[in-house]
């Protein structure tokens, strides 16, 4: 795998062949409503890289808000597959947070039982990640094993140097699409690029507000189920679902049908979260989770307890948007100092 | 001076507080800018109550939630003393009179509120390449510390929110309430940090836009995740909401998104709580994708004062502006 030091002037090149009409390319810009956010990019210019992370993850381009799954017809006794957009896309400027994300929801949907809907949608996808130089207040990536200057989990990877970049080329499909279209291109040395993500990780890591210790909690965390602190959080928690929303990793869906018209219909799936009441309320009209306390209690395990007993991998990745978007002030962060404290540690 | 009010009001609630009443106050959180609500029952609790110009939760929410629970297991002995911006009153006014909570074991904390932050402008102030490490409040000035430990000072008058900026001081209660702080003084000043420059800005800004046009952009953006009427003071159906039980109103309104769905969500839900909204600007600030909502609830907050001569929260006369009918009213 090759390494390239390109100019501002050749990231053009690079973006450029996803700005056709057959393709889309999506990356931070700034939105009509004054956010920056992952869009779908039509000028090279709009693209804003020297920003904390979008409030927004990048998830609903795999996994979209809600779509439909089949179609149905009356006349016509059998399902019919929906059409999943087969545009070709390229996700430019995930930083590392986001990119072990996708890494987990990768491994969420296709590991025991593929998904076709986001399998396709993710082969369809090249990924371009970028060392992060912008943390927000809320970030705590290296809390949760993540370095900021350095990723795996990309096709490219992106490292600002000065007023160039360097490009790294991390997967074949990553590797393919570079050598079409890194003629001419200078290459760069594997040190200068270790030694530019060390800069990039130290800088960064100095930023951040704090890094929480959480190897010897890892995989205790149900032994705090029944503590106090829940209560302080969950007390003031107002069930407003905007962490799951906002989450990279949170994958949970509700499907539902819907008529388009009398005789034709389509099932689709929507984002659903734990946080909401009717999320896990059955038939019987019995709710095992009836409180706001089970609930939070539930999305926070969930990312640091259960994904490590069955998949061996924190679902959090440390980017902070739960924290940020959160209007009444829970931060995941304290939770966890709380569960590390409840536990002796 | 924020210190002050928050010091009299510890004070206060140290000098009622009984055993077996509870405080619903706010108490500061991990992040620079935001107070966690927070329930405390012990007098000792008392002192880590925070108010004033971050004080941007109206904690009517939580009051019906609260009161079904308290009244299921019947474990409120004495009395609720909830803390207050003058403007959050209106809410609680409101839902006393749509019959939510009940006002007898209520006391409210009134207090001579400065304004608050808008943390959305706080954020456009320092650039967006930037972040707070800290931040704090000296007089008229922001004082804060960025992640990289460079200070920066903002005046106020720049970050207050918008709908300080127009509040007229007005506020109604018959229920039992103190109000902490001068408050003829209070009544009498104009915000003193607010400026007449900021008042004009933001009367031109709402003049002569085509709001139907306007809200059809911005509604785009909205994935449907109901945090806004989850927020809402006025939503108190809980587990009877027509939008959570898409299974039992089929045709009537998916969760799937689409731009006309999204219009006819926020426009059932504001016909919905018309009566009721106080215009508090709650479902604005909770926005996971800062649609500014507040510009659709304040036009139709105005709309039910012009035509029906009605304004939530303003008295708890009872009166149901749109179940109600009088003679001569021209507009049902």
């Amino acid at each position: 795998m090759k390494t390239y030091q390109i100019s501002k002037s050749q990231l053009k090149q690079l973006l450029e062949p996803y700005l056709t009409a057959e393709t889309q390319l999506i990356a931070p810009s700034l939105n009509p409503l004054g956010l920056i956010s992952f869009n779908k990019i039509q000028n090279i210019n709009e693209i804003a890289l020297n920003t904390s992370i979008p409030l927004k993850p990048s998830k609903s381009y795999l996994f979209p808000e809600s779509s439909s799954l089949v179609q149905f017809d009356e006349k016509n006794p059998h399902l019919l597959e929906s059409d999943i957009s087969q545009k070709k896309q390229m996700l430019f400027g995930l930083r590392p947070c986001d990119l072990a994300a996708i890494a987990y929801m990768d491994s969420f949907f296709s590991s025991n039982i593929s998904d076709h809907d986001y399998v396709q949608r993710r082969n369809n996808t090249l990924i371009l990640g970028v060392a992060c130089e912008y943390p927000s207040n809320a970030c705590f990536c290296t809390s949760m094993g993540i370095q900021p200057g350095t990723s795996i989990h990309a096709d490219i990877f992106l490292v600002p140097s000065g007023e160039d970049f360097l490009v790294e080329e991390l997967s074949e499909k990553g590797q393919e699409y570079l050598a079409s279209i890194s003629k001419g291109w200078k290459e760069a040395s594997n040190e200068t690029l270790a030694t530019q993500k060390n800069e990039i990780t130290e800088k960064t890591s100095s930023k951040l507000i704090e890094k929480i210790d959480l190897s010897k909690i890892r995989g205790r965390l149900s032994e705090t189920y029944n503590k106090d602190f829940w209560n302080k959080y969950s007390e003031a928690c107002i069930v407003c679902g905007a962490c799951t929303f906002d989450c990279p990793t949170c994958s949970c869906f509700d499907m539902n049908d819907s008529m388009i018209s009398s005789s034709k219909g389509c099932r689709y799936r929507s984002w659903d979260s734990c946080s909401f009441a009717d999320f896990t309320l059955h038939a019987s009209s019995h709710n095992p989770r009836s409180s706001k306390l089970h609930r939070l209690r539930q999305r926070i395990l969930h990312k640091f307890q259960y994904t490590v007993e069955k998949m061996d991998q924190w679902s959090c990745t440390g980017c902070g948007r739960c924290i940020r978007v959160c209007p009444v002030g829970i931060n995941t962060r304290s939770i966890l100092k709380d569960a590390k404290e409840a536990l002796g540690e | 001076m924020i210190n002050e009010i928050r010091d009299a009001i510890i004070q206060y609630l140290k000098s009622v507080m009984k055993e077996n009443d509870v405080v619903l106050a706010l108490r500061s959180s991990s992040t620079p800018g935001i107070l966690t609500p927070c329930i405390l029952r012990n007098k000792a609790d008392l002192d880590q109550i925070e108010a004033g110009f971050f004080h941007l939760n109206n904690l009517a929410v939580y009051l019906s939630e609260f009161f079904q629970k308290e009244n299921r297991l019947s474990t409120l002995q004495g009395y609720l003393y909830v803390l207050c911006k003058p403007c959050d009153t209106k809410a609680v006014t409101q839902m006393i009179s749509d019959q939510q909570i009940n006002p007898n074991k209520l006391k409210l904390v009134v207090y001579a509120c400065e304004g608050m932050a808008d943390m959305k402008k706080v954020k456009n102030e320092i650039g967006l390449d930037k972040d707070i490490k800290a931040i704090d409040l000296h007089l008229t000035e922001l004082s804060l510390t960025l992640l990289d430990g460079s200070p920066l000072s903002i005046p106020v008058s720049k970050v207050i929110s918008s709908k300080c900026l127009e509040c007229n001081k007005e506020y109604h209660l018959t229920m039992s309430h103190v109000f902490v702080g001068d408050e003829k003084k209070w009544k009498s000043h104009p915000y003193s940090i607010a400026t007449a420059e900021n008042k004009v800005l933001l009367q031109d800004q709402k003049k002569g836009k085509d709001l139907f046009d306007q809200l059809k952009a911005e509604l785009s953006a909205c994935i449907r995740c109901n945090a806004c009427r989850n927020v809402c003071h006025a939503c108190f159906c809980s587990d009877r909401c027509i939008f959570d039980k898409p299974k039992m109103t089929v045709g009537f309104l998916d969760k799937e998104i689409s731009p006309i769905d999204n219009i006819l969500f926020h426009m059932i839900r504001f016909y919905h709580v018309a009566p009721n909204c106080t215009a508090c600007g709650e479902c604005e600030r909770i926005c996971p994708q800062g649609i500014p909502l507040s510009h659709l609830y304040e036009y139709f907050h105005r709309l039910m004062q012009e035509s029906l001569d009605f304004s939530a929260g303003s008295s708890d006369s009872m009166r149901q502006a749109m179940l109600s009918y009088r003679l001569g009213e021209d507009l049902v």
